[in-house]
């Protein structure tokens, strides 16, 4: 399940996956393994490491998170089970911001280590770095340099273990 | 006065340069690339021209055409608000020759100044203090390391045409001067043509203390008071403010004396600014701005005196009427640059749609922005979306005003430094007013921010674990609803 939700103003990027009383959570990219457990109602302890907390769910307004009431608002919910291509780790490669593709750094059919910079991408006069989220093989390029690229446009895709 | 003026810029400056055009009953004139087609400087403006393709020099920058647009338009002058084209001595030249007004002061000026290798010998002319270093521009990097060698370790290498850091570096120890100045002097040849260096004392712990001046035709110079800019990043400007927490009223007075006696010995027409670095009772002059700054508002909220209005009289040939006794302080006030970055990912840019945005309202609080809910921001341009400026008789009640109008501003869609300008606020150092330009190191701000950050993903977690479990109320309901065509949004 892929959730976006803010909480007191602040954006959050959610992915769900639930196993009986298991929930793991990643949230912005850092994974969370909870417990939750019923409490009676709306209310939950949620178990996080060593540490227990009462999360109280009422509506999707508001959550109350150890007695502190906290604002809650669900921008968009998706419950495919996406929680696979979280990363570019099914090889599709998307910009992480939309900007003017600076320069490709690879070439189609070239080996890449995880973390090796494929392409530069100019957004707002700073240069950033997309890298290879896995070690593999770029498949295929779909941009050039000078190309304008939005969120959705797919950068690349690669070939890899987990592909 | 003139009857039509085209804006050569767009974002918060333009809208405002719009407005104190409208106050004037001038006609504005726009200009924007392809990128701006719903951008409001362009619903605002009386007229609005397309320039081109959303790269900045062939739009923004694009002398041609940006000239081409004024002639259409039947414009007189080119307010040229900052960055772009607004220190380009070449454009204002060029400007005058096709008989328009450049709103600016005159390109002799603004080369005199622009040069800070220039600056710095026209300021020890006029006995305005500088900083130890080097005569004038070095040759190459032996005479770098001779000239170090006078000054002392630490020394900041700088560019003659720099600006907003680019082409400076802090060089500790003789062994790494060689490096610093080959790369610095090639980043200033590549981004400003311009690969001349000079080297002064590195200054441990400075404040940055600016004055506002404006000139007119005749060589009269009047200042507005100082404002402080130490709260910095990376040699961008975050949080400023009007009077400085740090000087007493002769230091004020002082300051202000010595950037006049600069402006007059440059025959400096037009708004500009002269920056100092202020430690241990000291002030250095470090280089002028020769056109409007982003943090203006701070100066007219204190002297009630707008400085664009000005700007545009003294370019249309009015006298600099304004008395130096009549330019009084009153209260004080402070600005946040509101960008389009994330401070938790390092300030990588967020360029993307303004989802909501409602604006912060009460007494002493302005906000100059372009944004509007629906609009884009885009990715083409710098990432300053906003400046939140709040007056209060004193600096507490002005900080008061600024976290609450931080908090009260509704702006979703994109993130935003909005939590880094939050912690900066409730630091008690900050509160102090014990600020230097070292202060986001000194005050391990941005670790806190990161903590702080941690924190809330694990909140978040938490309130998600629960909903993914919560019969009512949680995912089951939340599948029905979001799944359906989306629901009207709240007010």
């Amino acid at each position: 399940v892929k959730l976006d939700i803010t909480i007191d103003d602040t954006p959050f990027s959610i992915l769900l996956r639930r196993d009986g009383s298991t929930v793991r959570v990643e949230v912005d990219g850092e994974a969370f393994e909870t417990k939750v457990e019923p409490a009676g109602g709306d209310r939950f302890t949620v178990r996080l490491g060593r540490a227990r907390h009462d999360v109280e769910v009422p509506s999707d307004d508001h959550a109350v998170v150890d007695g502190r009431r906290v604002t809650l608002r669900v921008l968009a919910f998706d419950a495919r089970d996406v929680g696979a291509t979280a990363g570019g780790a099914d090889g599709v490669v998307r910009p992480p911001m939309p900007g003017a593709i600076a320069a490709i750094l690879v070439k189609e059919g070239q080996e890449v280590a995880k973390g090796t910079p494929m392409v530069v991408l100019e957004a707002m006069k700073m240069q950033n770095e997309i890298t290879a989220p896995f070690s593999g093989v770029v498949r295929r390029l779909h941009v050039k340099k000078g190309d304008t690229v939005t969120l959705q446009d797919v950068v690349l895709e690669m070939d890899g273990p987990d592909a | 006065m003139f009857s039509k003026v085209l804006v050569a810029n767009r974002g918060e400056i333009a809208v405002r340069v719009l407005r104190a055009l409208r106050e004037l009953g001038v006609k504005g004139v726009a200009v924007y690339s392809e990128a701006d087609r719903d951008a409001l400087h362009v619903r605002l403006a009386d007229e609005a021209v397309a320039i081109g393709p959303p790269a900045p020099a062939e739009s923004y920058l694009d002398q041609k055409r940006i000239l081409a647009a004024a002639e259409e338009t039947g414009a007189e002058a080119v307010h040229p608000g900052y960055g772009f084209l607004s220190e380009n001595a070449t454009f204002a030249a060029a400007c005058a020759k096709k008989g328009l007004v450049f709103i600016g002061p005159s390109p002799k000026a603004m080369r005199a100044l622009g040069d800070k290798v220039r600056a710095r010998r026209l300021a020890i002319k006029q006995g305005v203090k500088v900083a130890q270093g080097s005569e004038g521009a070095l040759a190459d990097a032996k005479e770098a390391r001779d000239a170090a060698k006078d000054v002392g370790y630490p020394v900041m290498l700088k560019a003659a045409a720099g600006g907003g850091g680019m082409g400076m570096r802090v060089v500790h120890e003789a062994k790494d001067l060689e490096k610093a100045f080959a790369s610095a002097s090639e980043q200033a040849q590549k981004a400003f043509g311009n690969g001349a260096m000079f080297l002064e004392k590195y200054l441990q712990r400075p404040r940055h203390i600016e004055v506002q001046v404006l000139g007119d035709a005749d060589g009269l110079v009047r200042h507005l008071f100082e404002r402080e800019c130490s709260i910095q990043r990376r040699h961008q400007k975050l949080i400023e403010e009007a009077p400085s927490p740090g000087l007493d009223d002769a230091q004020r007075r002082e300051v202000a004396d010595r950037a006049v006696t600069l402006a007059e010995a440059a025959g400096y027409t037009n708004a500009g600014t002269v920056e100092f670095l202020f430690q241990d009772d000291e002030f250095y002059f470090n280089e002028v701005n020769t056109r409007l700054q982003v943090e203006h508002p701070v100066t007219e909220a204190v002297t009630g005196v707008d400085l664009v209005a000005w700007q545009i009289r003294i370019a249309a040939g009015q006298a600099l009427t304004l008395r130096q006794d009549d330019v009084a302080l009153r209260g004080h006030a402070i600005e946040c640059r509101l960008n389009a970055e994330d401070p938790v990912h390092q300030f990588r840019p967020t360029p993307g749609p303004v989802t909501r945005y409602e604006a912060p309202r009460g007494p002493g609080v302005r906000i100059d922005t372009a944004l509007y809910a629906g609009w884009t921001v885009p990715s083409q341009y710098d990432n300053l979306v906003a400046k939140l400026i709040t007056w209060a008789p004193d600096r507490d009640a002005a900080l008061s005003r600024m976290r609450l109008a931080l908090a009260d501003l509704k702006l979703d869609g994109f993130t935003t430094n909005r939590r880094l300008h939050l912690r900066i606020l409730d630091d008690e150092v900050f509160a102090a007013g014990d600020l230097s330009t070292r202060f986001l190191e000194e005050r391990k701000i941005l670790e806190g921010l990161e903590a702080e950050a941690a924190g809330r993903r694990r909140e978040a977690a938490l309130v998600a674990a629960a909903l993914a479990m919560a019969p009512q109320g949680g995912l089951g309901s939340l599948a029905v609803r979001h799944t359906m065509p989306p629901r009207r949004q709240a007010p």
